[in-house]
């Protein structure tokens, strides 16, 4: 098979492949910072509540 | 040599001429400060000619590092115009102070051979170079990049700043707090060092924040030299508060490592800029997206485990926690908000670049361009 894809789109290609990895990562470390926010607060609410 | 081969006149070849040239330059450059680097930390770990040796070594290496990237600095500054030039005249003050510092420390250390006092002269030039590093990272034109959502940047520069003061207290201020005597001159210096400290990281992550790929690499070895510094101020605090700081530390490697990270990045400004005059939209950095995270999820991960193992959570902690949380739900908040309103009225979303930031590639917001494709 060819693959007849000029300059631009092999960049437009790479932009997009490169902008969905760093998507994961953004809303991976997105989730993980909110679930230990909600976690902490839990911690707080309960230790001051004791 | 290569430069007299080109035609005068020909702007763009001799352009890519100096680019290469510069190259060069800055790998010159780079392979010497890691060598210098290497040898310093070698000659700390072999204790080579005795503490005498040591002491030599490590007082005349720093000074002279200091002062390497002081004059990298003003001649970066030299190249360049405008906000670029003030970032590096700002910086280069700075680093004019801790050279003045640098060498105080020295004169102490070897000439008069007692130990420095707390406070002398040499704080002065410490102390006064932060806020001339901080007033600098606030000049640096990719500090202006907040885009859109300013309310999203503040809350943003808000949890980091808070996530900074929160570990800076876990490891390093809270037990200086406790054990200083706050009444004495020694003491208020001795603590203003961490504060300077966090404010300098608090902007440093900040600046990572606004970077995009475009003109990067300089920016990025300024702010790892002064991370390194920044590190090691810290930790040379603690240690002298717990009697375990002696000239020849291997803490001292971190400033050696942040003087050289400075003139290196100076020194590669150049290049970057005959580069980075393309109209192309900067890309966003990984490096940009993770960085603000990494403080907040660390500060998180502490209080949680200080909560979690029933340790005495003191009352600046607290606050501190509780805030920071409180900061990061919001920000998330917001963030779905943002998104939700760009789904339903497409038209109000700006994509075109910023008529203001002419001489400059137009920038995207980092997290915009990743997460609004």
């Amino acid at each position: 098979m060819r693959y007849s894809l000029d300059a631009s789109e092999t960049l437009k290609h790479r932009r997009g492949v490169q902008r969905r990895q760093y998507r994961t990562i953004v809303l991976t470390l997105m989730m993980a910072t909110s679930t230990i926010a909600v976690f902490d607060l839990y911690l707080f609410a309960t230790s001051g509540l004791h | 040599m290569a430069r007299s081969i080109k035609k005068p006149g020909d702007l763009a070849d001799n352009r890519e001429v100096r680019a290469i040239g510069r190259t060069r330059g800055e790998f010159l450059a780079t392979a010497i400060a890691f060598a210098v680097t290497l040898m310093f930390l070698l000659w700390l770990v072999l204790h080579v000619g005795g503490d005498n040796g040591v002491r030599y070594l490590d007082d005349i290496v720093t000074a002279l590092s200091a002062l390497s990237a002081c004059v990298a600095c003003f001649l970066a500054a030299r190249r360049e115009s405008s906000s670029a030039r003030r970032f590096w005249v700002l910086l280069g003050l700075a680093l004019g102070a801790w050279t003045f510092a640098e060498v105080i420390w020295g004169v102490y250390d070897l000439v008069l051979r007692v130990a420095v006092p707390v406070p002398s002269w040499a704080d002065v030039g410490y102390l006064g170079a932060i806020p001339l590093a901080a007033a600098a990272l606030l000049c640096h034109p990719g500090m202006r990049g907040a885009g859109n959502h300013k309310a999203r940047a503040t809350l943003d520069g808000l949890a980091i700043g808070t996530a900074g003061l929160l570990l800076s207290w876990t490891f390093v201020l809270g037990s200086l707090w406790r054990h200083t005597d706050l009444t004495t001159a020694g003491g208020i210096v001795a603590l203003a060092y961490p504060f300077g400290d966090v404010v300098i990281i608090f902007l440093i992550v900040l600046s990572v924040r606004s970077m995009t790929a475009a003109g990067r690499r300089p920016l990025l070895w300024v702010l790892v030299g002064l991370f390194a510094m920044a590190v090691s101020d810290s930790t040379y605090a603690y240690l002298v508060e717990a009697g375990r700081y002696s000239t020849g530390n291997l803490v001292d490697v971190g400033w050696v490592v942040g003087y050289l990270a400075i003139a290196v990045g100076a020194l590669d400004r150049a290049g970057q800029t005959a580069r980075a005059t393309t109209r192309e939209p900067a890309e966003a950095s990984l490096v940009s997206l993770v960085t603000p995270y990494v403080p907040i999820l660390l500060a998180l991960s502490v209080i949680t485990f200080e909560l979690e193992l029933h340790h005495h959570v003191d009352r600046l902690s607290w606050l501190a926690g509780f805030g920071l949380a409180l900061l990061v739900i919001a920000r998330q908040a917001l963030l779905l908000a943002d998104r939700r309103h760009e789904l339903f009225s497409p038209s109000d979303r700006p994509r075109e670049p910023d008529p203001k930031s002419t001489g400059s590639p137009p920038q995207e917001n980092d997290l915009e361009a990743v997460l609004w494709p």
